[in-house]
């Protein structure tokens, strides 16, 4: 018997034996019972706003009015002349691409520290972990007056090492990269983590043949560690660059001015930190233009779509 | 065995796929398919409002929800009030809720629009007017106050003259001034100039900065969006201009009065530089004794005294210089602190008493007095706006005094504020011409504010003589 007709032939026993057992008559109203309040629940509260959002994209609807028109594509049109649109879609790509690097980066090199801590991993790993598990509200806040020019912690610190200090939030130039920063700091101790389940993946045999070769520790960094750690960078990097296309709490909370007054209008200075997200919420819930605000979020949907799947396929090239 | 066949064949992917598509696209159509519902026709209701304390007056029995937001000192006077009125109107019972201040505008539009909303409710100034255009409120009934005592008579008239606001106080803007610091310098408040120019030079002298340059005290602070916002609004009104066209449908903020305004907000941190952006916002500076005098509307005083408990006794107020040194045209612009609504999606006796309810909660010289006692603002009374009592209150005095000549312009156009953000941060931060930054911001809100009725009520203003 060929090795193709084995094959086939274990393929048939499965199948029978699948079938002896899910047949109409049998299991199968279970396995139907057990399923169907989660398709409702994810046509009603996943495609269904979906597909409504996409529906109001064409239209003129206004929040708390009782009348939309149906206006075809001109949201589109009109997103694609709104110059602060642009802007929030320049800086929301500018986001990624600063954030990315410094997440996976500082993931990898803190997992690789951590691991390396012998008997005090637990305590550096729960110490990172930290700012994943603490209210964004509470930590931007805290951080908003670390760059205060003035009296925040960071500038003292630049002043003590005679370096200049910066603006940050209040430069338009600083002001984004302050708060990716930030998101950083804040998301890094998760991407630890999963790099540290990557690292746990890895047989030791590997590393004890590298070092009978006399393989040296970048070597056995480079031509181990890394490629075997692939699928977590493929995982690391899809879920970060949804996330920074999402990003939308730090922002508001390091970018409305006033202390009393926390909800004036974020995105300042000058835009630098208007992003996709937080333009649609000013768009659709303060401005209470849904119409146009869902055909952004259309918008937005399509490009994490059409960029999560070019980066799945070029991870998926390289580890396979 | 055909069963089997027949199952695998139901559960294949490109079944599962197709029937998931037809469920995605049903829902798509149903969604397609809802109904562009138009406007019903909603004759207001105007009843006659009762007197709260006549028993028996009021036909509706049971429970009246009240929706308000989170704001202590607002919560307590309105339990007072609630206590009154049950001794008094046994029948019903007032279910008073505040939620918090992040929740209620979403929740009370979306209830509210849907006709499933409290009888009753607060309605801060922004989002009236959207609860108007849906045509859910009710009018305030023609015998609902006297009318001609209120200063906000003018400004809270509809197109067909009826009265939609009942603002609980006004807030000005003012200048807080350290008394510690003024009694060093020699300074009593009378030496505050009563004109910009003399202003900025008293500023100036108190302004200090480091061996950089850099500003360690502000002369005089502002430092915040909003008083930006209310600054250079109440600079155009001061200097006799509009912010909009008589019909609402354009914005005249390319106009020379408002390009002095901006220009005047820009020279204040850069040319005169009597401040910085680097100092802590809006009366962070003023309360860390980082500013000598801060620039801002009442509403600040509630806070500062409770984020700076140390500033008790330490501050004081004087009214905001004009460029002409007197009160005409305008001290600037006001701002309601808004009031209860009844909607008008229930049965007229329900209606009638909401109204009755708002009636004992707002109306009567008392009323008057403990709302803005409680809120530090002025109180929309013309008589107890010069009662001396009030006059006697550090931070409403000076509020107070200014209220017949300030101006409020009603609907605060929502999409402007983006524009006003954006432009205010290019003359201060990146110092941009305001001609330039209002050329920008002036195009972009005459494309959208023409999309729909606006309420702008600048022009009913008539400065009394002084």
């Amino acid at each position: 018997m060929t090795d193709n007709k084995r094959i086939s032939n274990q393929n048939t026993r499965k199948v029978k034996y699948l079938g002896s057992h899910w047949t109409w008559g049998g299991k199968i109203w279970v396995m139907l019972l057990a399923i169907i309040p989660l398709v409702i629940s994810f046509l009603l509260f996943w495609i269904y706003p979906i597909a409504a959002t996409f529906v109001f994209s064409f239209s003129d609807w206004q929040a708390f009015s009782n009348t939309r028109q149906f206006l075809g594509v001109n949201n589109y049109i009109q997103a694609f002349n709104d110059p602060i649109f642009i802007r929030s879609l320049t800086n929301t790509f500018s986001f990624v691409a600063l954030y990315l690097p410094l997440i996976i980066i500082g993931g990898l090199g803190l997992a690789l520290l951590v691991d390396a801590a012998g008997r005090l991993k637990e305590l550096f790993r729960m110490i990172y972990f930290i700012p994943v598990v603490t209210s964004v509200i509470a930590t931007a806040f805290v951080w908003r007056y670390l760059y205060q020019p003035r009296i925040g912690i960071i500038n003292i610190l630049l002043q003590a090492l005679h370096l200049p200090p910066q603006r940050w939030l209040l430069d338009p130039s600083q002001a984004l990269f302050s708060v990716v920063l930030y998101t950083a700091w804040q998301s890094v101790g998760l991407n630890m983590v999963w790099f540290l389940a990557g690292l746990t993946t890895i047989d030791q045999t590997y590393y004890d043949a590298a070092k009978v070769d006399g393989a040296n520790s970048w070597q056995t960094f480079r031509h181990i560690t890394l490629p075997l750690l692939m699928p977590t960078f493929a995982f690391v990097t899809v879920i970060g660059a949804i996330n920074a296309f999402q990003v939308f709490g730090p922002i508001y909370i390091m970018t409305s001015t006033g202390i009393s007054s926390g909800d004036s209008p974020p995105g300042g200075p000058s835009n630098s930190t208007m992003v996709v997200v937080l333009y649609q919420w000013l768009t659709a819930f303060r401005e209470l233009n849904l119409g146009y605000g869902a055909a952004m979020g259309i918008i937005l949907l399509v490009i994490i779509l059409a960029l999560t799947l070019i980066q799945m396929r070029l991870f998926r090239t390289r580890w396979e | 065995m055909r069963k089997d066949i027949n199952f695998r064949r139901t559960i294949t992917r490109r079944d599962f796929l197709k029937v998931a598509s037809i469920a995605a696209g049903g829902t798509l159509l149903s969604a397609c398919g809802s109904k562009t519902t138009p406007a019903e026709p909603v004759v207001p209701n105007t009843p006659i409002a009762a007197e709260p304390n006549q028993a028996g007056a009021l036909s509706y029995k049971g429970t009246l929800d009240v929706w308000d937001w989170e704001f202590p000192v607002r919560e307590e006077l309105v339990k007072e009030y609630i206590a009154q009125w049950e001794g008094k109107q046994p029948d019903i019972k007032i279910n008073y809720v505040a939620l918090p201040w992040a929740d209620i505008e979403t929740k009370l539009l979306a209830v509210a629009t849907a006709k499933n909303g409290p009888p009753i409710s607060d309605v801060f100034y922004f989002w009236r007017y959207d609860l108007q255009r849906a045509n859910v409120i009710v009018p305030f009934p023609d015998d609902f106050a006297d009318w001609d005592d209120r200063l906000s008579t003018p400004f809270m008239k509809d197109e067909n003259g009826k009265i939609r606001g009942f603002p609980s106080g006004w807030y000005t803007d003012m200048v807080y001034y350290n008394k510690d610091i003024f009694e060093q310098e020699g300074l009593k408040a009378e030496d505050i100039p009563t004109n910009w120019d003399d202003f900025i030079k008293l500023s100036q002298q108190l302004t200090q900065t480091d061996q950089n340059g850099n500003i360690t005290r502000a002369g005089c602070a502002m430092n915040d969006y909003w008083q930006h916002e209310y600054l250079w609004q109440g600079l155009i009104y001061q200097q006799g201009g509009w912010m909009y066209n008589e019909d609402a449908t354009a914005a005249l903020w390319n106009e020379e009065p408002s390009v002095r305004a901006l220009q005047f907000i820009q020279d204040w941190y850069l040319k005169h530089k009597i401040d910085s952006r680097d100092l802590p916002e809006g009366y962070g500076g003023f309360c860390n004794d980082m500013a000598v005098m801060f620039l801002g509307a009442g509403w600040n005083t509630g806070f500062f005294m409770n984020d700076f408990p140390q500033m008790e006794d330490r501050w004081d107020t004087v009214k905001i210089p004009t460029f002409s040194g007197k009160a005409t045209p305008s001290y600037g612009i006001a701002s309601p602190e808004e009031n209860y609504q009844a909607f008008n999606y229930f049965p007229d006796e329900t209606v009638e008493a909401s109204f009755a309810f708002i009636k004992h909660l707002m109306v009567g010289e008392d009323r008057a007095n403990r709302w803005a006692t409680a809120q530090s603002c002025a109180p929309d009374s013309k008589k107890v706006g010069a009662d001396p009592k009030i006059m006697s209150i550090p931070g409403i005095k000076s509020q107070a005094e200014t209220m017949p000549f300030r101006v409020c312009f009603g609907e605060r156009p929502i999409e402007a504020e983006k524009l006003w953000r954006t432009m205010f941060d290019q003359v201060i931060l990146e110092g941009k011409t305001p001609a330039a930054a209002l050329g920008e911001a002036t195009q972009a809100i005459n494309q959208v504010l023409p999309t729909k009725k606006r309420y702008i009520t600048e022009r009913n203003y008539q400065p009394p003589a002084e």
